[in-house]
């Protein structure tokens, strides 16, 4: 066993991991930043799993099934966003209930579908892909995992930008921002939608690309990992970024560790993210830079 | 439906207020304020709960009836199974019992102003604390039962303490401490059944998955729930606990003095301060009451229901528990009602699987139930602030 293989099987591992939580966690952090604590972004992705899965399956195209992916975890998004940002409805409780209606739509629906999802294959980068130790990690992958870049590049964009403003000021002061004429309730829907948007990905990256199948539930807590992701990232583009990441080799550890000869607690391992995001807010505190109005509804009065 | 829905926070008044309360804490507890002033026993209170109960069901049927299902064989088979005879009655009973002792501490800790969501980790550890009685202590029946649950209660108190540790110590929203302590909870139960944990089942057992599957041995014959036998029906323990709890509670918060105090503080804790009462002690004495019974909720699914712990033991039953609570507007006797109609849905969810129709349709049902039964007071909320915005305009 030496270091360089050992490192490219535990990166392999990870980095297929990693990516839908990056997705989730893009979408998760914008959304945050404008004020919604979103819990039903586990939903989302469990939603946009099985829709995905659904269209790939009937169509035989996984184009169509990431259409019908995001389509779906745009529907989810749609329905929170109007739920608790029009009706004023407890963004916990309508996210909690989503989760629960998700997994027993989903759980019901499978049991009376047989799904046959084609297989894609990966993109091959030239010259990046021979890369010692990294190339087959990040440079062969579905083309889907390359969406991730146009994405940062535009939350990274859009953040300076009169739009990434208004929607930070509608997580940390509605008050003013409505003041200012912004429509505080549809900057934060739309981040919803957002979020949707990226999460719905992500789901369909998991079903129809990583694991070509869908099984019950199969979004395993990763929405909750990516809540713990934006928390430990400290609210922070780049925060939540690296979080996804420590959080993606976390659980590709527990598959290579045994592969490369080492024993782990898989628990502990599985345990990290809530750990680590737990840890953080015990030391920080009521320092963190959390939204000021994260979770609090908001009602103008004119 | 009532004309008082929601009270007016610090924007809706004339008067300069202070600055709202901020946090994602401050904001479960307007919700909640606007949940409670909701709640009034009239007539037409009680015909929006059954219309919205019927809404709830009818999706669940609607995606049945799309799915290809009879929606006539789904009704039929939910009420058979739910309260077609005594056998099924005590079905109900059972599956209500821990949905209704998680739903009364919700209840507790909500009018408390603490927003606890980790009841699902809390019942894992009540149902790891029972775990531990009644694998390793040999005594009589009654006193291994009565062990258990209390090991639960002070299990699920000590997970729920942590988070409530969390927010008065530390400043952390009491909402995302207890949200991420549900899956370290889960991670903890794990590690306990499996390998070399000391639930784990050894496999001298003879039972399917022994020694292999992460699970327990199943509980001793001794240490199961029994029941009371009531007109004919097995009505379990747990649901005789669960009913009393309840009413104690009801009474608790409408009569008693320490009640008045605790719903003091979850209405204005602003006012609470002025007169002595000190919030991190009672708000933490309340999410200590919530976790003691989603804990006891643990043993009663450990002994009545599972006799074994595997890693899903829970269930969403914490879930579901808290969106009763969540549902009923926080009010112990309409969680009685709706822990009851859980509890049917779930056991006549049973009778499904045999004429070809998988049972999460049940799920689809209770979470639609519950968004149903959520609506009523925001719709109303909504249109009055549409109403006022207009008349605002046209003066």
């Amino acid at each position: 066993m030496n270091l360089t293989t050992d490192l490219e099987t535990i990166l392999n591992a990870s980095v297929p991991l990693t990516v839908p939580l990056l997705f989730a966690g893009l979408g998760e952090y914008v959304a945050q930043r404008a004020g919604t604590f979103n819990l039903s972004v586990e939903g989302m992705m469990l939603g946009s799993a099985f829709a995905a899965a659904y269209g790939a399956s009937a169509s035989g195209s996984p184009v169509v099934g990431l259409l019908c992916g995001v389509a779906a975890a745009l529907a989810i998004a749609f329905v929170h966003g109007n739920l608790s940002h029009r009706l004023q409805l407890n963004t916990y409780v309508v996210g909690l209930s989503l989760n629960v209606l998700v997994l027993g739509v989903t759980n019901y629906l499978l049991s009376t579908t047989a799904l046959d999802i084609p297989g894609g294959s990966a993109w091959r980068i030239p010259l990046l892909a021979d890369l010692p130790v990294v190339g087959r990690a990040f440079f062969v992958q579905p083309w889907v995992v390359y969406l991730l870049l146009p994405l940062l590049l535009l939350i990274w964009w859009v953040r300076r930008r009169r739009v990434g403003l208004e929607l930070r000021a509608a997580g940390d002061d509605p008050v003013a921002g409505d003041l200012t004429g912004i429509d505080v309730n549809a900057r934060r829907r739309q981040a919803l939608l957002f979020c949707g948007f990226c999460t719905g990905i992500g789901g369909a990256y998991l079903s129809v690309f990583q694991a070509g199948s869908f099984t019950s539930g199969m979004t395993a807590g990763r929405g909750y990992i990516v809540i713990a992701a934006v928390i430990f990232g400290g609210w922070m583009l780049r925060g939540v970024i690296g979080a996804c990441a420590v959080f993606g080799v976390a659980q590709g550890l527990q598959l290579a560790l045994p592969a490369i000869g080492y024993s782990a607690s898989p628990q502990l391992l599985a345990a990290t993210p809530y750990l680590l995001a737990l840890a953080s807010l015990a030391v920080l505190g009521a320092r963190t830079r959390r939204p000021l109005a994260l979770g609090q509804p908001f009602a103008p009065v004119r | 439906m009532t004309t008082e829905v929601s009270e007016p926070t610090a924007a809706h008044g004339g008067t300069p207020a202070p600055p709202p309360p901020r946090g994602a804490d401050a904001a479960a507890a307007r919700l909640l304020g606007s949940l409670r002033s909701s709640t009034r026993p009239a007539i037409e209170q009680v015909l929006a709960f059954l219309c919205f109960l019927s809404l709830g069901i009818g999706v669940g049927l609607l995606l049945g009836w799309a799915t290809g299902h009879d929606p006539g064989v789904i009704l039929r088979d939910l009420f058979q199974g739910s309260i077609g005879d005594s056998v099924s009655i005590g079905y109900t009973l059972t599956a209500a019992a821990p949905l209704l002792l998680v739903a009364v501490g919700a209840v507790v800790c909500m009018r408390a102003g603490q927003f606890n969501i980790g009841q699902e980790g809390q019942v894992t550890l009540g149902a790891i604390g029972a775990g531990f009685v009644v694998f390793f202590v040999d005594a009589p029946g009654p006193v291994v039962i009565a062990l258990a649950f209390a090991a639960a209660a002070a299990a699920g108190a000590a997970w729920a303490l942590l988070a409530a540790l969390l927010k008065f110590g530390r400043g952390v929203d009491i909402v995302v401490s207890s949200l991420l302590l549900v899956f370290l909870a889960e991670q903890l139960l794990t590690a306990l059944i499996s390998g070399d944990g000391p639930l784990h089942d050894k496999g001298d057992a003879g039972s399917l998955g022994s020694g292999t599957a992460s699970q327990s041995p199943r509980v001793p014959e001794k240490a199961m729930l029994p029941s009371i036998d009531v007109l004919g029906v097995a009505v379990p323990f747990a649901f005789v606990l669960a009913l009393a709890v309840a009413v104690l509670v009801a009474w608790f918060l409408s009569s008693a003095h320490a009640g008045y105090r605790l719903r003091i503080l979850g209405h204005n804790p602003t006012v609470a301060g002025t007169i002595g009462i000190s919030a991190s002690r009672l708000g933490s004495l309340a999410v200590a009451a919530s976790g003691a019974l989603a804990g006891a909720a643990g043993a009663a699914i450990l002994t009545g229901q599972s006799f074994q712990l595997n890693p899903g033991v829970a269930s969403s039953i914490g879930w579901n528990g808290l969106l009763i609570a969540l549902a009923a507007r926080t009010n112990a006797g309409v969680s009685v009602l709706l822990a009851l109609v859980f509890g049917a849905m779930v056991a006549g969810g049973g009778l499904l699987g045999g004429d070809g129709i998988p049972v999460d349709i049940v799920n689809v049902i209770t979470a639609a139930i519950v968004v149903a039964l959520l609506c009523p007071p925001v719709l109303l909320a909504a249109v009055r602030r549409r109403r006022l915005r207009r008349s605002v305009k046209v003066a």
